[in-house]
C-alpha cells in the first residue's frame, strides 16, 4: 500500500516537473499570428470578412496593392497604369495592366493574363454570389492581350479605375485550380477553396476552418531570400482581450489583430514590455444615424419609411434638436477614455484619407451643453409638462438608441445618455449582437437597415482610398424601405435632390484636386443636414512583439501586405 | 419511529410552516423546530436575509445613483466616496451593486421557481405514470436539444414588442427573461425526479398505500414528492446560480435589459476586463452571487434536515 | 428489456425526426442573418446575391428537403460507400435511342434532365441495356464505351447542356476521370463551404479530450468526495467540500478560466494560454506538452462539474445512509466500508447515473466558455461560430447530432436504472 503511494507521488512529480518547465520561448523562424476572428475559409471570393481576406492575402495577391501611406505599389503588375503612361485611356474607359515578367505560381506554372480574365469571369457568373463583385462594377469585358497584357474595358468612363484586381479584396486566382468551380460548383470545390495555389510568400500546409491555418514559406516565391519565416501559424478564436494580453503579456504571439480594448487597459497590458500596440487610421468613422423618418410602432407598416416628406420623424428633423444632441456630445472624452489610440474626434463623415477631410465642421469638437439648452430654449422646445423631458409640439424628446453590441459601444451610449439627460433629452438604450444587427433578414425588428429606433449608431467607410462610392451611399433611390426589403445604403433615409446632383458631378470629375473639393462640398452637406452626428474617427489597432521587426500597419490594405519582409530580430 | 406516511403528508402542507405558535406540536411546526436547530442553515437564513435587505433598503442609505458618470474617478480603488471602487466611467460599484442585486435576485429566484416546479412536476408525471412517461421524456428530450441562443432570439423577435406594450419595458423584459430562463432550464431536474420516482415507487409505503386504495394524487404528493425534494433542493442552488449569470448572457443579444441596466451577472461580465486594474470591480459581484447561492445551498441542507422523518425526534 | 430497448430505440426515429423539424423551424426563424458579419463596405445589392447563392433566400421546405437528403441519405451513404466499398447510388435509365441520336434540340431537354439526375447521384447510366458508369471531369459528364472512349456531355456556358458523341478528338486522361458518386452533394456549411461532417470530424478529438478528460476527472474525484462528504455530515471537511463547489459553480466559467490565465499564463508563466490544435503526440516530450496545454481548460472545466456531481452524490448518500436496509447491513455486522461503499453507494447512484448521462451529450457539445477562452477550438466553438455567424446548416447539423446523443444518453440511463435498482422494471 505505502509502497504505490510512494510511486504514485514519484510519478506525479515527475510529471509535474516536466509540465511545469517553462512554456518554451518562440522559435525563431517560426510566426503565430492570433485573430480572434478566425478564418473560415482562404477563398476571398466567397468570404468577403476581413479576417479571411487577411487569411488569404499572404497566399494569394492582387496586381497592385495599397502601401500604408495609401499608395499604390504593384504587386504582380509590372507598375501602376495611369492616363500618362498611357496604362489608362484617354477616355477613362479601360486600363491595361502588364503582369512583370517570370512570376510563377506556388507550384511552378507560370502566371499569365489568362488568369487575370479568368478571376473576372469567376466572380462574375452570375451564380457565383462573389462578395467582391462590386469591386467589378461596370466591368464591360477583360480582355487578355497576350501573355502578360490584360485590358480591363468599363461600361462607363471611370475616374478610379482602379477597383478590379487590387488589394485584398481583388487577388488573382489560376485559372488551372479553379476551372471546375465556376457559378453554382464554387461552394462545393472545398479542396480548392481551402488550400488555393497563389503568387504570395506562402502556400498552406494545414487549414482547419475557424480555427487555425499553418503556412510554410513558397518555395516559388518570386524574391529571392524571402520570405524570413519559413512558418506562419494564424491561430484564431478567443477574443480581442486574451488576444492582446498573448502578444503584450506572455510574448506567446507575435501579432494580434483588430484590437479595441480600452486604453488603461492597453498601458497596464503594454507595461509588460513584450510588445506594443499599433495603430492605423482608415476611412471608418463611428457615427450616429439619425432617422429621418418615424419609428413609432404605432404606424404599424408605415413604421420608419420614407414616404416622400410624409412620416417625418417628429423632432429629429428639427435643426434645433439634432443641432443640440450633438453640442451636448464630448467626443474628445470619448475618443480618449475609450479609444485611446484607436480614435481621434472627428466632425466629419469623411475624415480619411486625410487629403479629404474638411475642417468646415470642426465647431463641433468642443461640448458646449449649455450651448445646447440654449439653442432648444430658443426654439421654444422646454419642458413643458415638468417631468425633466422637453417636448416639441408635444412630443417628449425620449429617443430609443441602438447599436450592435459590443464593450466599447456599450460605454458610449451610457455616456451619450448621461450628456443628453442633462439637456432634457431622455434616452432609451438598447444593444443586439452584431450578427443580427448587421444582418438583413427583413423578418427582424433590429436590423440597422430597417431602423426600429429613433437614433443608432455604426462604423461605416469604405476599402480603398477612393470616397467616390462611398459618398454615393445617401441617394434617394438607395432608401431603406419594403421596396428594396430594407436592403439599402441609404439608412438615414434622406432625399435632397442638391446632394444627388453632387453625386451625378462626382461621377463625371477625374481630376484629383476637383475630386476633393468636390467630396469636402458633400461631407460638409452630409454633416450639416442632420442626418449624421459623427463621432470617432477609428484606426485599426494591432499589437506586435517587440522582436518582430519589418512590421508596417496599414489601413488601406491587408496588414500582412507586406509579410515577405518581416524578420525576428537576433 | 413516526410511521412514514404521516409524516409526509405534513411535508405537502410547507404553508402552515408559517404557524410556529406554542399551540400543540404541528407537524410543520416540528419541522421548523429542527430546521431552527440547524446552525449553519440559520446563519444562512440570516445571511440572505441581510442580502435582501441590503439590496431592498440600500438605496435609502447609499444614495449614489447607479447610473452617474463621472469620469474624473474612473477605476477608482476603494475610497471613502466609493467604498466598493468605480468603473471604466466612473460609476460607483456599491450602488450598481445594491441596484444590480435587486434585478438578479429576483430573476434568480423565480427563475428557478419555475424551473424547480415544472421540473418536479414533469419527472413525478413522467415517473409515476407509465403511459405518460413516454411522451414526457420525449419532450424533455426535445427542450434539451433546443439550440438556446438561436432560440433566445426568435423568442426576442416573436415576444419583446408585445411584453413591452403590455407590461411597460421593464416589467415587460423581466416576465420574458424569467419565463425563457425557467423554461430553459427545467430539464435536468425532470429526469433527476423522474429516476427517483421510479425507485420509490416500487418501495414498500408506496405499495402499503396502494394496497389501502389510496388516491395516485395522494400517494404523489404524501409519499412520492417529500422523498424526491432532495435532489430537487440539490438542483436550486445550481439552477439559481445559473439563472444569474444566464441573464447576463440575455442581454448580449439584446434580450435583456437595456445595456446600462446594472445586474450581478452583468456587473462580473463588463468588470472582467479590468481584473488586473480594478479587482473590485469583480470581486464585489462575484462575491454577492457566490454568497446567495451558497445561503441557498446551506438552507436547502438545513431544509432537507428539517422535512427528514428519519432525523425528527 | 430487450423488447423495451427495441421499442426504445425506434421510437427514437420519429422523436429525432420531430425535434430536427422544431429546431429547423427555429433557426429558420432566427434573424440571424450569414452575411451580417462581413464588413458594411459590401454593399447590400452584393450581400443579397451571396444569400442568394448559399441558398439563404430559399423557401423552407426547399431548405429542409435539402437537410434530409444532403444530411441523412448522401452523407451516411458516402460513409458507408467509403468504408465498405458498396455502391448504393440508383441507376438512371435512358432509351437507347435517346442516347444514339443526333441534333440539338431533343438533346437539350433530356440531357438536362439527365444532369439534374446526376446531382441527385446517379453515377451509372443504361445504354443498350448495358449499364455504363458516368465519370466528371472539370465540368465535363462522360459516359465510356466498351472501349473506353468517351461519350461526351459536355454543360455550356449558358448552363444548360448540350450533348455531343464524340469518339473520335475527344482525349480525356484517364486519371483525371473521376466516378461520379464522389460528386454525390453533401451539406455543407454556409460559412466554411465545406461538408459539415468534415468539420465536426476535425473537432472531436480535442472537445473529446479537454472535455471528456475533465469529465472523467471530475467523476472520479467528486464522487468520493460526495461520499465522504455524506458519510460525515457537517464535519469539517463537508463544510469546505461545500463551500468550494459553490464557488465552482456560481463564479462563471469566463471569470475562472481568465483568473487562471492571469496567474499560470501571465505571473508564472507555466501554461500556455493559447491551446494549440495542430499539436500531435509523438514522445514524452510532446505528451507533456500535451497535457501543460490541457491544465488549464480541463482544471476550469472539471471544477464545475465536480461541483455538479459531488454536491448530488452527497445528498442522493445522505438519503440512503440513513434507510433501514443500511441498519440491517450494519447490524448484520457488515464491515462499514462495504456497507457504505456497496450498499448505500449502489442505491444513491440513480440522481449521479442520471447526471451524468445527461452531461455526456455535453462532453461532445464541448464547454463553449472554455474553449473559447483556452482557444481550444473544437466543437463547442464551432457552435458558437455558427450561431453567430447564422450558418444554418451547421448549427441545424450540430443541434441534430447532440439530439442524437441525448436520446440516446437517455436511453442508457434508463437501462442503467434498472442495473441499479432491480425492482425497477420497464414493460
Amino acid at each position: 500500500m505505502l509502497k504505490s503511494r510512494i510511486g504514485v507521488a514519484a510519478l506525479l512529480f515527475l510529471l509535474l516537473t516536466g509540465v511545469l518547465a517553462p512554456v518554451s520561448a518562440q522559435m525563431d523562424d517560426e510566426l503565430t499570428l492570433l485573430y480572434w476572428q478566425s478564418a473560415s475559409i482562404l477563398n476571398p471570393y466567397l468570404s468577403g470578412g476581413t479576417k479571411d481576406l487577411h487569411a488569404a492575402s499572404v497566399i494569394l495577391e492582387p496586381l497592385a496593392r495599397y502601401n500604408e501611406n495609401g499608395a499604390l505599389v504593384p504587386y504582380l503588375a509590372e507598375g501602376i497604369p495611369t492616363v500618362a503612361n498611357g496604362g489608362i485611356s484617354e477616355d477613362l474607359t479601360s486600363i491595361t495592366w502588364t503582369l512583370g515578367e517570370g512570376i510563377v505560381w506556388s507550384d511552378g506554372s507560370p502566371l499569365t493574363s489568362a488568369d487575370v480574365v479568368f478571376t473576372w469571369e469567376y466572380c462574375t457568373h452570375p451564380e457565383m454570389g462573389c462578395s467582391g463583385l462590386s469591386h467589378f462594377a461596370d466591368v464591360e469585358s477583360v480582355e487578355a492581350l497576350d501573355e502578360r497584357t490584360v485590358t480591363v474595358h468599363f461600361s462607363v468612363a471611370k475616374p478610379f479605375p482602379y477597383g478590379p484586381f487590387v488589394a485584398q479584396v481583388s487577388p488573382i486566382i489560376q485559372a488551372a485550380q479553379f476551372a471546375d468551380c465556376l457559378g453554382a460548383n464554387a461552394p462545393i470545390c472545398t479542396e480548392q477553396n481551402f488550400g488555393p495555389i497563389g503568387t504570395g510568400p506562402y502556400v498552406v500546409e494545414e487549414f482547419r476552418a475557424n480555427d487555425v491555418v499553418v503556412y510554410s514559406a513558397n518555395p516559388n516565391y518570386r524574391e529571392a531570400g524571402k520570405p524570413y519565416f519559413q512558418r506562419v501559424v494564424l491561430k484564431g478564436g478567443g477574443d480581442a482581450e486574451s488576444a492582446a494580453r498573448a502578444v503584450l503579456e506572455t510574448g506567446e504571439a507575435d501579432y494580434a489583430w483588430n484590437l479595441q480594448i480600452e486604453p488603461a487597459v492597453q498601458g497596464n497590458m503594454e507595461a509588460a514590455g513584450f510588445g506594443k500596440v499599433v495603430s492605423a487610421f482608415d476611412p471608418g468613422v463611428e457615427r450616429l444615424i439619425l432617422n429621418q423618418t418615424n419609428p413609432d410602432p404605432d404606424l404599424g407598416e408605415n413604421r420608419s419609411v420614407y414616404m416622400g416628406g410624409d412620416n417625418a420623424h417628429p423632432f429629429l428633423t428639427h435643426d434645433a434638436v439634432w443641432m443640440a444632441l450633438s453640442k451636448a456630445i464630448d467626443r474628445q472624452l470619448i475618443a480618449l477614455v475609450l479609444y485611446g489610440s484607436g480614435g481621434v474626434p472627428t466632425c466629419n463623415i469623411l475624415a480619411r484619407p486625410i487629403i479629404y477631410a474638411s475642417t468646415a465642421n470642426d465647431a463641433c469638437l468642443p461640448q458646449d451643453i449649455p450651448g445646447a439648452n440654449a439653442l432648444l430654449d430658443e426654439a421654444g422646445i422646454v419642458d413643458s409638462d415638468g417631468d425633466g423631458v422637453r417636448e416639441l409640439d408635444g412630443v417628449p424628446l425620449r429617443i430609443l438608441y441602438q447599436t450592435s453590441t459590443n464593450a466599447v459601444r456599450q460605454s458610449t451610449q451610457a455616456l451619450i445618455k448621461h450628456w443628453w439627460s442633462r439637456i432634457g433629452v431622455e434616452t432609451e438604450l438598447r444593444n443586439i449582437s452584431a450578427g443580427v444587427f448587421f444582418g438583413g433578414d427583413p423578418a427582424s425588428p433590429d436590423t440597422y437597415g430597417k431602423f426600429y429606433a429613433d437614433i443608432e449608431m455604426y462604423t461605416n467607410g469604405f476599402s480603398g482610398t477612393d470616397p467616390e462610392s462611398y459618398l454615393g451611399s445617401w441617394v434617394c433611390s438607395e432608401i431603406n424601405g419594403p421596396d428594396n426589403n430594407w436592403l439599402g445604403n441609404n439608412v438615414p433615409r434622406w432625399c435632397n435632390a442638391d446632394y444627388e446632383a453632387l453625386v451625378e458631378q462626382m461621377a463625371q470629375t477625374s481630376d484629383t484636386e476637383e475630386r476633393i473639393d468636390l467630396a469636402m462640398h458633400m461631407n460638409d452637406m452630409l454633416v450639416n443636414s442632420g442626418i449624421f452626428i459623427p463621432l470617432v474617427d477609428r484606426a485599426k489597432v494591432s499589437a506586435h512583439a517587440n522582436s518582430l521587426e519589418g512590421f508596417l500597419i496599414n489601413a488601406w490594405d491587408t496588414e500582412l501586405w507586406n509579410i515577405a519582409d518581416w524578420t525576428r530580430a537576433s | 419511529m413516526k410511521p412514514l406516511f404521516r409524516t409526509s403528508r405534513s411535508l405537502t402542507r410547507p404553508e402552515e410552516s408559517g404557524e410556529f405558535s406554542a399551540s400543540p406540536r404541528t407537524l410543520s411546526g416540528d419541522a421548523w423546530r429542527q430546521f431552527r436547530k440547524h446552525k449553519l442553515a440559520m446563519g444562512s437564513m440570516g445571511v440572505l436575509l441581510l442580502v435582501v435587505l441590503l439590496v431592498l433598503a440600500g438605496p435609502l442609505i447609499w444614495h449614489t445613483d447607479p447610473e452617474y458618470i463621472d469620469i474624473i474617478a474612473a477605476y477608482s480603488g476603494m475610497t471613502a466616496e466609493h467604498p466598493f471602487g468605480t468603473d471604466n466611467l466612473g460609476r460607483d460599484t456599491l450602488a450598481r451593486t445594491i441596484w444590480g442585486g435587486r434585478v438578479s435576485l429576483a430573476i434568480g429566484l423565480t427563475a428557478m421557481i419555475i424551473a424547480m416546479s415544472v421540473g418536479t412536476l414533469v419527472g413525478c408525471v413522467a415517473g409515476y405514470f407509465r403511459r405518460l412517461d413516454g411522451l414526457l421524456m420525449r419532450i424533455t428530450d426535445m427542450f434539451l436539444s433546443l439550440p438556446t441562443l438561436p432560440l433566445l432570439l426568435v423568442i426576442t423577435l416573436l415576444f419583446r414588442e408585445p411584453l413591452r406594450k403590455a407590461f411597460g419595458p421593464e416589467v415587460g423584459i423581466f416576465v420574458l427573461i424569467v419565463v425563457v430562463i425557467g423554461m430553459l432550464g427545467w430539464m435536468p431536474t425532470a429526469r433527476l425526479v423522474r429516476g427517483e420516482v421510479l425507485t420509490i415507487k416500487e418501495r414498500e409505503f408506496v405499495s402499503a398505500a396502494l394496497s389501502i386504495g389510496s388516491d395516485d394524487r395522494v400517494i404523489l404528493r404524501s409519499h412520492i414528492l417529500p422523498n424526491v425534494l432532495s435532489p430537487v433542493i440539490v438542483a436550486a442552488s445550481f439552477s439559481m446560480a445559473g439563472a444569474i449569470i444566464t441573464e447576463s448572457a440575455l442581454s448580449f443579444l439584446g434580450l435583456g435589459f437595456p445595456p446600462d441596466f446594472p445586474t450581478w451577472g452583468r456587473l462580473l461580465f463588463d468588470g472582467k476586463d479590468y481584473l488586473t486594474l480594478t479587482p473590485a470591480l469583480v470581486f464585489w459581484p462575484g462575491l454577492m452571487i457566490s454568497l446567495t447561492v451558497l445561503c441557498i445551498n446551506f438552507i436547502g441542507d438545513g431544509l432537507r434536515d428539517a422535512l427528514d422523518p428519519q432525523l425528527r425526534k | 428489456m430487450g423488447q423495451y430497448l427495441i421499442r426504445r430505440l425506434l421510437v427514437s426515429i420519429p422523436t429525432l425526426l420531430v425535434i430536427s423539424l422544431v429546431v429547423f423551424t427555429i433557426l429558420e426563424l432566427s434573424p440571424a442573418d450569414p452575411v451580417g458579419n462581413l464588413p458594411l463596405t459590401i454593399p447590400p445589392a452584393v450581400r443579397e446575391q451571396i444569400r442568394d447563392a448559399m441558398g439563404v433566400n430559399d423557401p423552407f421546405l426547399v431548405k429542409f428537403a435539402k437537410w434530409l437528403r444532403q444530411f441523412m441519405i448522401n452523407e451516411p451513404l458516402n460513409i458507408i460507400e467509403e468504408t465498405t466499398g458498396l455502391n448504393f447510388a440508383p441507376r438512371l435509365s435512358l432509351a437507347p435511342d435517346d442516347l444514339i441520336a443526333r441534333g440539338e434540340e431533343g438533346f437539350d431537354s433530356l440531357a438536362f434532365e439527365l444532369v439534374e439526375e446526376v446531382e441527385s447521384a446517379a453515377h451509372s447510366v443504361l445504354v443498350d441495356g448495358q449499364a455504363r458508369e458516368l465519370f466528371r471531369s472539370e465540368r465535363q459528364f462522360f459516359l465510356l464505351d466498351d472501349n473506353s472512349a468517351p461519350l461526351f456531355l459536355n454543360e455550356t456556358a449558358n448552363g444548360t447542356v448540350g450533348r455531343e458523341l464524340s469518339n473520335d478528338n475527344v482525349d480525356v486522361p484517364e486519371g483525371e476521370l473521376l466516378p461520379l458518386h464522389e460528386s454525390r452533394l453533401r451539406y455543407l456549411s454556409w460559412q466554411t463551404r465545406s461538408p459539415i461532417i468534415d468539420l465536426v470530424i476535425e473537432r472531436t478529438p480535442q472537445t473529446l479530450w479537454v472535455v471528456g478528460l475533465s469529465y472523467l476527472a471530475a467523476i472520479f474525484v467528486a464522487v468520493p468526495i460526495g461520499v465522504i462528504q455524506a458519510y460525515r455530515q457537517y464535519s469539517n471537511f463537508d463544510r469546505f467540500s461545500t463551500v468550494f463547489a459553490t464557488i465552482g459553480f456560481s463564479v462563471p466559467t469566463f471569470f475562472i478560466g481568465l483568473l487562471f490565465i492571469y496567474i499560470f499564463s501571465v505571473q508564472l508563466g507555466w501554461f500556455p494560454s493559447i491551446y494549440d490544435t495542430t499539436h500531435v503526440v509523438t514522445d514524452l516530450d510532446s505528451f507533456l506538452f500535451q497535457l501543460r496545454q490541457s491544465i488549464m481548460p480541463v482544471t476550469v472545466l472539471a471544477l464545475f462539474y465536480m461541483a455538479l456531481l459531488s454536491r448530488h452524490t452527497r445528498s442522493s448518500m445522505l438519503e440512503n445512509l440513513k434507510l433501514d436496509y443500511v441498519r440491517t447491513a450494519r447490524s448484520k455486522g457488515i464491515a462499514e466500508r462495504r456497507v457504505v461503499g456497496h450498499h448505500a453507494l449502489r442505491n444513491s447512484l440513480i440522481p449521479v447515473v442520471t447526471l451524468i448521462a445527461l452531461g455526456i451529450p455535453g462532453v461532445f457539445q464541448g464547454a463553449i466558455i472554455t474553449e473559447q477562452i483556452f482557444r481550444v477550438n473544437g466543437l463547442g466553438q464551432l457552435l458558437i461560430i455558427a450561431i453567430q455567424g447564422g450558418d444554418l446548416p451547421t448549427v441545424q447539423t450540430l443541434t441534430f447530432i447532440f439530439a442524437v446523443l441525448n436520446v440516446f444518453f437517455n436511453i442508457v440511463a434508463d437501462v442503467l436504472y434498472a442495473v441499479l435498482d432491480p425492482r425497477i422494471r420497464y414493460t
